[in-house]
């Protein structure tokens, strides 16, 4: 049991960095990308590519991938996210169909460069140790505390510096803080390329504990979706949901038949949203 | 008239032409181009199916493949166990069906919209997925097997496909071409105004989602017949679904011939490629060019050069003459020139003898701690025009939405000649006789000014006409692009385009010139005067004054003075309102 909720806790983790990005993105800056899934999949592919065929060490792969999921997140926010803000009306229209673009033409390209077939590191599962009767492994040991670190830098960063505050004003009153002279098209850049490296490190953490597919652009989409809604696109809901999400994903499947495991935890969103919809106020939901 | 019926016949000739000449021709086709024209044929068929909810209503929806799989399951359980046709295909409509309206129950229950109900629909989907996979009689990741020894399977199948295609080409026309078509539009542009214009937002998208998720089936159904089983990879697979919204997005949600277009530019090189080559890596790249082009295609699309955005349109104003470019001008020039406006206010004698139209009894609403409206009560006669005043905040809009039951009050009655509307919905108070307008007016910008105002006709041909002749409003206008001042109008022409016994007008005056004030309170008496009470809630005291038999005031919730308007903008108690001596005299 200790053993599930510490592979819970490490991948959780994980899952609350993808969101975190995808809300930083969609909360602060009222910009959707459904790419999302695809720059965390480029940063898997990223570590793989390094360290199996260019033996790179695995932590400083999952630094480059930090580095191109930047990239990947500038080239996005270039080409998809600037033309859909020359619209008035329907920006969020736009930007779903571009950036659905976006995720099949990544989806093709991994698929060209590395196979539609599972990926993963050697060295998985290889390292663990024996802590209170509970088989750690230290790649999840690492991602988790990697996780944490980061969540807690970029939580005070917004919260108590003047440029965080200020970042999360701009999301707020954009006309305002255009007038007094706030470079806002710099901002929201910075937010995009910060939720692309979000991604990119994400994507490195989950290659060290998981394997890679084409496809998993999708399912990783979804779940930066159900936890960012599921936190109500706060940053300490998405936090708490996140982990939630990883431990109850690992309790259920060890638990039941692993299809049975993904309806339950999609019906426990189901009463996460209605459980909202009884407690909340409509408005602020209403986001797209 | 004329031009709008050979609008409607117009597609059926061309759809009935070109069936005939593909059915006809059809053994001219090389067996080899066969499967081609069936994968081709299969995404077309889901981008029209999904345009019926994606695009006419708006909902960008994601759990269309669950439809598809209910028809894939279900033609092969329903081939191996031989069970008899016409049932088999009517349990597989009645799930759809109950799946549709479940989700829409659903959906609207937990009152989620835009992005949250993408989301939800993309859960649902993943939810059946994993439930499908994860069910041993469906058989799992294998899925279920019907093997049809048929020579001529995939010439049979893109025969069926093309009669598929066509007809749910002909479903969209049916619709778009209805008054189901100006509903769903009105529905996607404005859920809210939809409501206030008599529209039942979740009946409507029930209705859609029904005969889009039926038809969505028989897809899933010919596809199962062609490919001889019925898997999650290929019946629950996303990326056809992800094709088709692109397609419909690309060419024009909402219209007839976008999701065509969409497919031409999205599908095709990826098919070709793999005709001439068994090589995954050809196919690949030709998979990346082609969503390269899609994304040029949208990218030159939408900047500002295509305002008027989408590839079906964009055809169609190749095709169509520059005759109409002049009508918004005209029609204001027509307009500016008024006649003498009635500026005397009517005969009150009469008034008094006429019966209620409304009475509002005690309304009290609070929001949270703050309390917004507090005891209103007032009574408005039939005929009569009332100009509800007050200074910003004092709770007229509230008042107007509780009125058109947008907030329930805390306490207090609305009685509609003698009958409560309190427990009636927004949309069914407009049925009833209660209609309002909204303080920026708030047309559907789908639908051009003649087709906003057909939303609430009813029974009466010629009704949309003679408005638009009293309002003297360019009917073929595009709403979007029509002046401030037609809006406004058409706005107003809708609300009463079927006798109401209530009309309230939030700000009708406001951004509009002093000529075109005169030409809006004409039409307002004009209104009154066919015995419709008026209420007209406005900042331009002295303007509406002129016109109003009574005056209300209202100041922090409470209503302090009912009457005459030279007598209230007289009253000590609400001059000090405004100027705000009665704040000065609680602080």
């Amino acid at each position: 049991m200790l053993g599930q909720l510490f592979s819970g806790l490490a991948i959780g983790s994980i899952y609350m960095l993808i969101a975190l990005g995808f809300t930083l993105v969609l909360g602060i800056g009222n910009i959707v990308n459904l790419a999302h899934g695809s720059v965390v999949v480029t940063g898997m592919y990223t570590v793989y590519e390094l360290n199996t065929k260019h033996n790179f060490p695995v932590y400083l792969a999952v630094l480059v991938a930090v580095v191109v999921g930047a990239l990947v997140a500038l080239i996005i926010y270039g080409v998809a996210i600037i033309p859909s803000f020359k619209r008035t009306n329907n920006t969020h229209r736009d930007q779903l169909v571009y950036t659905l673009l976006i995720m099949s033409l990544i989806t093709a390209i991994h698929q060209l460069l590395f196979t539609g077939q599972l990926l993963s590191l050697s060295f998985e599962k290889r390292d663990a140790f024996i802590f209170l009767g509970v088989n750690i492994e230290r790649p999840r040991l690492i991602a988790f505390i990697v996780a944490i670190i980061v969540t807690g830098a970029l939580y005070a960063w917004l919260q108590f510096t003047t440029q965080g505050k200020l970042l999360r004003m701009t999301g707020k009153f954009t006309a305002s803080s255009h007038a007094i002279g706030v470079p806002v098209s710099k901002v929201f850049l910075l937010l995009f390329v910060l939720g692309g490296a979000l991604a990119g490190l994400a994507g490195g953490l989950l290659m060290t504990v998981e394997p890679v597919a084409p496809g998993n652009a999708f399912s990783v989409l979804i779940v930066a979706l159900l936890v960012a809604i599921a936190g109500r696109l706060t940053f300490i809901g998405v936090g708490i949901a996140g982990i939630l999400y990883g431990i109850t994903q690992v309790v259920l499947n060890s638990k039941f038949d692993s299809h049975l495991a993904t309806a339950l935890v999609f019906i426990a969103f189901l009463l996460v949203l209605s459980f909202e919809r009884v407690f909340s106020s409509r408005s602020g939901r209403r986001l797209a | 008239m004329k031009s709008n019926l050979r609008r409607f016949i117009l597609p059926w000739v061309v759809l009935a032409a070109v069936g005939f000449i593909l059915i006809q021709n059809w053994s001219l086709v090389p067996d080899r181009w066969a499967p081609t024209v069936v994968s081709g044929l299969t995404l077309l068929y889901l981008a029209y199916t999904w345009n019926i909810v994606g695009g006419i209503i708006g909902e960008l929806a994601f759990a269309h493949m669950v439809f598809w799989a209910i028809g894939a399951y279900g033609y092969i359980i329903a081939a191996t166990s031989e069970t008899n046709f016409q049932l088999s295909f009517l349990l597989i409509v009645l799930l759809a069906a109950i799946f549709g309206s479940g989700l829409v129950f659903l959906a609207s229950s937990l009152g989620l919209e835009g992005l949250y109900l993408t989301t939800f629909t993309l859960i649902v989907f993943e939810f059946a997925k994993a439930v499908v996979i994860g069910t041993k009689s469906l058989g799992g990741n294998e899925g279920l097997l019907y093997f049809n020894f048929d020579e001529n399977i995939a010439r049979n199948s893109a025969f069926a496909f093309i009669v598929l295609v066509l007809l749910a080409i002909g479903v969209n026309h049916l619709i778009l071409s209805s008054s189901l078509g100006l509903k769903w539009l009105a529905v996607k542009d404005d859920e809210t105004a939809a409501a206030a214009s008599g529209v039942f937002g979740r009946r409507e998208k029930t209705t859609a989602y029904v005969i889009s998720g039926a038809l969505t089936t028989f897809g899933g159904a010919a596809q199962a017949f062609y490919l001889g089983y019925a898997q999650p990879e290929t019946s629950l697979g996303v990326s056809l679904l992800i094709s088709a919204v692109i397609a419909v997005y690309i060419g024009g949600p909402g219209t007839l011939f976008g999701p065509l277009f969409g497919f031409i530019v999205i599908f095709g090189l990826d098919a070709i490629a793999r005709n001439l080559s068994s090589d995954i890596q050809v196919s690949l790249y030709a998979q990346i060019f082609q969503y390269s082009l899609a994304f040029v295609v949208f990218w030159v699309l939408s900047t500002k050069a295509f305002s008027n955005f989408s590839l079906s349109n964009l055809v169609k104003n190749l095709f169509r003459k520059k005759s109409q470019t002049g009508s918004a001008v005209e029609a204001e020039g027509n307009l500016a020139k008024p006649e003498e406006t009635t500026k005397a206010p009517k005969t009150q004698a009469s008034s008094s003898t006429l019966e209620n139209a409304m009475e509002v009894i005690g309304i009290t609403k609070n929001f949270g701690g703050a309390r917004v409206l507090e005891g209103v009560s007032f009574t408005i006669k039939t005929g009569e025009i009332v100009g509800l005043i007050g200074p910003n905040g004092a709770g007229k809009t509230t008042l107007c939405n509780v009125i058109a039951g947008v907030y329930k009050p805390d306490t207090g009655e609305i009685n509609l000649g003698g009958v409560s509307i309190l427990n009636m919905s927004t949309p069914e108070r407009f049925k009833f006789g209660v209609a309002r307008t909204f303080q920026a007016a708030r047309v559907f910008p789908s639908l051009t000014v003649e087709q906003n105002i057909r939303l609430t006709v009813k029974n009466q041909p010629n009704r949309v006409a003679e408005l638009l002749h009293e309002f003297n409003l360019p009917g073929k206008q595009d709403s979007k692009d029509s002046p401030m001042f037609v809006r406004r109008l058409t706005e107003i022409a809708r609300a009463i385009a079927s006798p109401k016994k209530v009309l309230i007008l939030d700000e009708p005056l406001a951004g509009l010139t002093p000529t075109q004030h005169e030409l809006v309170l004409k039409s307002v008496q004009a209104v009154a005067a066919s015995g419709t009470a008026v209420i007209i809630v406005e900042h331009l005291i002295q303007t509406v004054a002129k016109v109003c038999d009574r005056l209300i005031v209202l100041s922090n919730g409470v209503l302090i003075a009912d009457g005459p308007a030279a007598m209230v903008l007289k009253d000590e108690i609400v001059v000090g309102a405004y100027l705000g001596k009665s704040m000065e005299q609680e602080a």
